[in-house]
């Protein structure tokens, strides 16, 4: 005998199966009595619900003339400028932090773009001001610095490499720790927005 | 497998004319168009177009209302909590979903937050009961029909609220699993393993109920 179609009664029961499965659910049905108690019990309980005694509620005509006394005026009780703005100001926040995301990495892109120009003389000097130096730290010139005067000899290679680390750190680890930080910022942002959606979306319906 | 889903119409009752072709008549048809008419009015801020649209759906509202609640009184509260939040938000109403849907999830809203409210004073009193079972045909009818939707009545209060949501909208509102999903934002699956749980719980409700009568007669 094949398995029991328990999972599959209801569906049956409301009609809800597409024509070949009920057929299926109909043969196993005929040939299974613990199948067709399950559903006799289940057709039970949907009858005495369906017919279990109900209050006599007022009439429809009463209730709409007091239902109208109490109706508010539309524009009172909802005002349509302040209904939208409670709509869209939820998403203000992660478009606001997306844009804020989008001019710091347009920026930290152009004046790497300018660094670079600078360097390699395109702007022949112009850009010398902007440019800066990049490939080494403050406290790098400054030990550049004593270690010629003082000593007369160059820079250590392990200072050498502590000083390429700091370039390093400068030019690729801080703006991805910002643009991780700011990523993260947003996605919480969004989470919760979606998050009090979905709460809303429980008590009151979706065109509140 | 489930049947597909049909592309939801524009308008209720013109879903109930492609349920069934012997049911498509002038008159539902003209039904149909009527309440289109009055959906439009209504939402240009017509008081009695909406008036109407509210004595048309007002008694299988109140219905499904009730069935979550067990309580007459904050029934027609909630209804009439829907109704006043059918009325406002009525402008932002689009036709891809019906009518009675659309209302229908408004009002199981309006029940739940009434419940969340008065939780204490929900409960229909057991006399209160036995004057409506007594409708019935004959006293024994009306008694053991009374006894039995105690039990039931019972049950289903005891449900969690989304199972009772979807069983409530199921039994009382009519409406297909396609159709509640819709109501209550649910997969099609979620709705049928919250209605498994809620009529298999009630199965086992009956049947406690009957070994105890069993017993209580032996």
């Amino acid at each position: 005998m094949p398995e029991h179609i328990t999972p599959q009664l209801n569906a049956f029961l409301d009609g809800e199966l597409d024509a070949r499965t009920r057929a299926e659910a109909q043969a196993h049905l005929e040939t299974c009595q613990s199948c067709r108690v399950e559903l006799e019990a289940l057709r039970r309980v949907s009858h005495i619900l369906r017919n279990a005694p109900q209050p006599d509620f007022m009439p429809a005509e009463t209730f709409k003339d007091r239902l109208m006394l109490q109706l508010p005026r539309r524009d009172e009780a909802l005002p349509e400028a302040a209904h939208t703005n409670s709509r869209l100001l939820p998403w203000m926040v992660p478009a606001l932090i997306l844009a804020c995301w989008i001019f710091i990495q347009v920026t930290l892109n152009l004046s790497g773009l300018i660094a670079l120009a600078g360097r390699l003389g395109v702007m022949e000097g112009t850009l010398a001001w902007a440019a800066g130096s990049p490939q080494q730290t403050q406290w790098f010139a400054v030990a550049q610095l004593a270690a010629s005067n003082l000593v007369g000899v160059q820079v250590p290679i392990g200072l050498k490499l502590l000083n390429n680390a700091g370039v390093f750190a400068n030019s690729v680890v801080t703006p991805l720790l910002w643009q991780a930080g700011t990523a993260a910022l947003y996605w919480g942002v969004l989470a919760m927005v979606w998050q009090s959606k979905a709460n809303a979306l429980r008590v009151s319906p979706a065109t509140e | 497998m489930l049947k597909k889903p049909n592309k939801t119409p524009p308008n209720s009752v013109i879903t109930n004319v492609m349920k069934s072709d012997s049911q498509l008549t002038m008159e539902t048809l003209v039904l149909a168009i009527d309440e289109q008419d009055l959906i439009a009015h209504a939402q240009a801020g017509d008081r009695r177009a909406f008036g109407e649209l509210v004595c048309l759906h007002y008694d299988s509202v109140v219905r499904v209302v009730y069935r979550l609640c067990s309580d007459a009184q904050i029934a027609e509260d909630a209804a009439q909590e829907a109704f006043m939040r059918a009325w406002i938000n009525l402008p932002g109403y689009q036709p891809r979903a019906p009518f009675q849907s659309w209302l229908y999830r408004i009002a199981v809203n309006a029940a739940l937050d009434a419940l969340r409210r008065k939780p204490e004073e929900r409960l229909e009193t057991s006399e209160e009961s036995l004057m409506m079972a007594e409708k019935s045909p004959s006293p024994e009818t009306a008694y053991l029909e009374k006894e039995q939707a105690d039990f039931l009545q019972g049950a289903v209060r005891a449900l969690p609220e989304a199972s009772r949501a979807v069983l409530v909208l199921r039994e009382y509102g009519e409406l297909s699993y396609s159709e509640i999903a819709a109501v209550l934002e649910i997969p099609v699956g979620t709705v049928m393993s919250r209605l498994n749980y809620a009529r298999n719980r009630l199965r086992e409700t009956l049947s406690e109920y009957q070994l105890e009568t069993e017993l209580e007669y032996a």
